[in-house]
């Protein structure tokens, strides 16, 4: 089954067998079937798996694949919404589950070092344990790994107030595509000597270097948090509120906005009650001492009411707060209740544009004939607009590309970006010239080729290009 | 014939409907204990997923020794269908599947033999087990013997664990049919494990309900609920099984069906019904689902708890956690009953664990084919009973009480297993010997 073995002669398997031990590398189709997709819900059968262990395996896997031109795809939980992780030319797909150790958290220099493999949610409730704080909480972060979310920058509900995974990145260890392992950054917060190739890896979807360890940045954990839940006759007023919490002197840990489809969505799985009127729900959430807690959740509260809202929670505790989060991250996949494929954009527009946003990206839907649903972080202006549909109907597919290209020319037009966290992997290639200048998109092009001159890591993504592989 | 294809077509169906439903957003991940244990995606929920799509869109039969094996990973505690967001459904095709490549002729001979042994009657079967008892260590080296129950135990005795012993006269052997006389009449359907190993546990059960005064029907040739050979993907078997049960139980003048497992009260009132809804007793098994009772839900309903002792006696017994059987917490959504029947004894305190919802690590026969990944799941489990610093660990499920003993065995822990019924029963008893005191 699969392709016939292109890249991977006998020889080369062998040669991979020595480099990572005989349970390491997989050829089975059936275990390459199942690291041949992700949250983007596409297959592409890649023609080996690998699991190395440490760095100089990835080192020398990567040596031996620039040496016979492989790709080479490296692979967190593959819950990217991009198509990042997919092996669209084939070849190798390296899985990074067994580099998955926490290696020290020092809470005198408030830094902690993993490897990529370590699962976001695991590292937060280990460091909340010693009162420390990690605060980027993208929905996935349950089972989405840290190299993943340093890949692709991701964002999350918290950024409002704590910034997104590039702000908590202080070094890295990259196995480059020719197999050179490079450190970059270090231990300190501060930190200007050279160019900045921390942040130039961070974000570049697993195109420049395989990540192989990272130093995070910790800070105190927020003494207390509370959970102010919502409900709002248009997303007007929702979108209006936003902007009048923040003219309180408030400002939320998160603030994310819901509309009335999505909200029907979660109401499936989730217990969540909501008057009939409903078009929109704003979740908001604000921390730090407790007294100023109570003030602030006061304060919206405040907000909130003088614009009509309809109805409005405040968690009492850790567990009720826990339940409305988690309401918040079952939108997303649930979404599929309404159509089974979706075309999945995270635009982000100026704040303030957000209720014109808002009301184009509904008119688009209108237009097409297509469900066009949103929800996210309101408080950013980074919106999730979906556009659903079934593949088996190949007009209503026709239509969501068009309206979903309507979605990303408004957001070009209204002075935002295509993507604020999820990345542009295969799925956003052809769309990338909307944004990024000629001279610009040239020098990334450049830096591609510089430390990738064989072009085996993760081919196929970001740049646009006919993706020569052949879904499964 | 026509029929089984028949059949057949409507699991691909079934399976299909599933397999469209999963976006492959990865959330099982984060609940599936196979997965924690194993760390590699095809443990997940969503790598089944995948495979079974991959194969099912290549247009091939589900067959093949990977295949099972990834099949195989799976404990059917129902995490992924309890935590997916779109209600995909992966425990159900782990099952759909299962049995479509068992009726494809792809049980692995081992299942076979293990899914033959536990439907035979329980007089044909008895013997068997008696013989066990006897050469328990030597026969079981030698031959994984065939039943559910006994091939859990084979897995325990190639570890050189702990294994309970089976001991002639079996429950329902010594027990009559009938108990007690009341204006309510219920039955007892007491399943395998407390049949030939935890007696006890049944006639905890039944002292309490005496003590209700209820009159209890012990049906004498009750046998199998058929929950393992349904999670081996033997449908035809449990479909046999089921009906069984239906005989037996299905009795008008009944006005409930006492399970003190949870697996069995799953499968009495959940999965029976399913198997045979296009089968002519189908109305009966609905009728016998909609009076199965899981105990802790009958204790409650019947206000147990007003007959329980009211002031603390001398003798304290320390504390006791809960452990949350899948089947139960996942598969019905009873997590609340069994706790508040703990918290009204008043010779133990309640204790909860930090993380409930966790698995012991049994999952039907997951055990004898995966023993690691078990051991790494029970492990989990462990750490966090020793934490709880309790005296004994209650649950209502008789394959986690499995579970559960043999975990604390092999960690040395002093933690005591023990079954809900046995501490209720307990508790009457003390006060029935404190009023016999006071009376005197
Ligand atoms: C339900 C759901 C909700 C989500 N919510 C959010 C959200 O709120 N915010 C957000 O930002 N994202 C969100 N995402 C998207 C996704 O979870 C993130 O992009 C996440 O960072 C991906 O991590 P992963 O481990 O799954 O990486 P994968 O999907 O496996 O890979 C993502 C990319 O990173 C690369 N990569 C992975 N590991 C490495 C490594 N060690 N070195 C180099 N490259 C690597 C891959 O090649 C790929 O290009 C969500 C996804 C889902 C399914
Ligand atoms: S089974 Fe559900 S939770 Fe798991 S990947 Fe599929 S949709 Fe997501
Ligand atoms: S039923 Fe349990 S063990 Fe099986 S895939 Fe689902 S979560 Fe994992």
């Amino acid at each position: 089954m699969g392709k016939e073995d292109r890249f991977l002669d006998g020889k080369t398997c062998k040669e991979l067998k020595r480099i990572l031990g005989p349970h390491q590398l997989k050829l089975d189709w059936e275990t390459r079937v199942c690291y041949g997709y992700d949250a983007t819900n596409q297959l592409f059968v890649p023609h080996a798996v690998c699991f190395p262990e440490d760095t100089s395996q990835v080192s020398r896997i990567l040596e031996l694949a620039s040496a016979k031109r492989i790709p080479v795809v490296p692979r967190g939980a593959g819950s990217g919404f991009t198509g990042g992780a997919l092996p669209v030319q084939g070849g190798l797909v390296l899985s990074t589950e067994r580099m998955n150790r926490i290696l020290s958290i020092s809470q005198e220099d408030l830094v902690a070092v993993v490897q990529p493999g370590v699962v976001t949610g695991v590292f937060q409730k280990v460091v909340s344990g010693m009162g420390l704080f990690y605060p980027p909480d993208p929905a996935s972060q349950d089972f989405s790994t840290l190299g993943g979310n340093v890949a692709e920058c991701a964002g999350g509900m918290r950024a409002l107030k704590y910034g997104v995974t590039r702000d908590y990145v202080l070094g890295l260890e990259v196995v480059l595509p020719t197999g050179s392992i490079v450190r970059t950054g270090g231990r300190t917060v501060k930190n200007v000597v050279g160019y900045d190739l921390t942040r130039l890896m961070v974000g570049s979807e697993g195109t420049l270097g395989i990540i192989t360890e990272i130093t995070l940045k910790l800070i105190p954990l927020p003494e207390a948090r509370r959970t102010v839940l919502v409900f709002f006759p248009s997303i007007k007023t929702a979108s209006l509120a936003v902007t009048k919490i923040f003219s309180q002197g408030v400002l939320p840990s998160a603030m994310e906005l819901v509309d009335r489809a999505c909200l029907d969505c979660v109401a499936q799985s989730k217990p969540v009650r909501f008057p009939a009127e409903t078009a929109a729900m704003l979740l908001v959430e604000v921390d730090g001492s407790r007294l100023s807690v109570e003030e602030q959740a006061a304060k919206v509260a405040h907000v909130c009411h003088g614009l009509g809202s309809l109805e409005l929670q405040v968690s009492q505790d850790e567990a009720q707060a826990e339940s409305l989060w988690s309401m918040r991250k079952a939108i997303s996949p649930a979404l599929a209740r309404i159509r089974p494929h979706r075309l999945n954009e995270d635009v982000v527009v100026p704040r303030s544009l957000l209720p014109e946003a808002m009301e184009r990206f509904s008119k688009i839907g209108e237009q097409w004939g297509v469900p066009v649903t949103a929800f996210g972080h309101a408080g950013d202006g980074n919106i999730h607009v979906n556009v659903l549909y079934d593949r088996s109907d190949p007009q209503e597919a026709q239509r969501a590309e068009k309206a979903a290209e309507a979605v990303m020319r408004a957001t070009v037009e209204l002075g935002g970006s295509l993507s604020g966290e999820h990345g542009i992997g295969t799925t956003k290639a052809r769309f990338l010239s909307l944004e990024i200048h000629p001279q610009a998109l040239e020098l990334m092009c450049a830096i591609k080729t510089l430390l990738d001159p064989k072009g085996i890591l993760n081919p196929g993504k970001i740049f646009p290009q006919r993706g020569k592989g052949a879904p499964a | 014939m026509k029929q089984d294809s028949l059949e057949m077509e409507r699991s691909l169906e079934k399976l299909k409907e599933i397999l469209h439903r999963c976006v492959k957003c990865g959330r099982c991940r984060a609940v599936c204990p196979v997965f924690t244990a194993l760390g590699s995606e095809p443990a997940a929920a969503r790598g089944k997923l995948a495979l079974l799509e991959a194969w099912l869109r290549a247009g091939r039969r589900l067959r093949g020794r990977r295949l099972q094996e990834v099949l195989s990973l799976c404990l059917l505690c129902g995490r992924c269908t309890a935590n997916c967001p779109n209600g995909a459904g992966a425990k159900e095709a782990v099952e759909l599947a299962r049995s479509i490549m068992a009726a494809q002729g792809g049980l692995a001979w081992t299942k076979t033999l293990l899914s033959c042994f536990s439907s035979l009657h329980r007089e044909a079967r008895d013997p068997w087990l008696k013989a066990a008892g006897f050469f328990q260590r030597l026969v079981m080296r030698e031959l994984p013997m065939e039943r559910g129950l006994v091939l859990r135990l084979s897995a325990t005795e190639l570890g050189e664990l702990w294994a309970p012993k089976i001991k002639p006269p079996f429950f329902l052997e010594r027990h009559a049919q009938k108990l007690g006389k009341g204006p309510i009449r219920v039955a007892l359907f007491a399943g395998c494990t407390i049949h030939y190993l935890a007696p006890e546990v049944g006639q905890a059960t039944l002292g309490v309900l005496d003590r209700m005064g209820f009159e209890v029907l012990i049906p004498g040739g009750q046998g199998c609920c058929g929950l393992m050979a349904m999670g081996m993907g033997d449908k035809p078997r449990a479909a046999r099984l089921a009906r069984k049960v239906v005989e037996d139980f299905a009795m008008e003048e009944i006005e409930a069906v006492v399970v003190p497992c949870a697996s069995c009260a799953f499968q009495l009132s959940r999965g029976i019904p399913q198997i045979l809804n296009d089968d002519p007793m189908g109305p009966r098994a609905r009728l016998l689902a909609a009076k199965v009772k899981e105990l802790s839900v009958f204790l409650l309903e019947q206000q147990a708890l007003s007959l329980l002792p009211k002031n603390q006696g001398a003798s304290h017994r320390g504390t006791v956690a809960y452990h949350d059987p899948c089947h139960l917490a996942l598969g019905m959504g009873i997590r609340e009953e069994p706790r508040k029947i703990l918290k009204g004894l008043r010779s133990r305190s309640f204790r909860e664990l930090d993380s409930p919802d966790e698995c012991c690590g049994m999952g039907g026969t997951f055990r004898v084919f995966h023993p690691d990944a078990a051991a790494s799941i029970s492990w989990r489990r462990l750490q966090s009973l020793r934490k709880a610093k309790v005296n004994e660990v209650v649950t209502g499920c008789m394959g986690c009480w499995m579970g559960l003993k043999e975990m604390l065995h092999r960690g040395s822990e002093e933690i005591r297993v023990r079954h809900l019924g046995e501490l209720v029963w307990e508790e009457l008893e003390k006060e029935k010997r404190a009023g016999t005191q006071q009376g005197g």
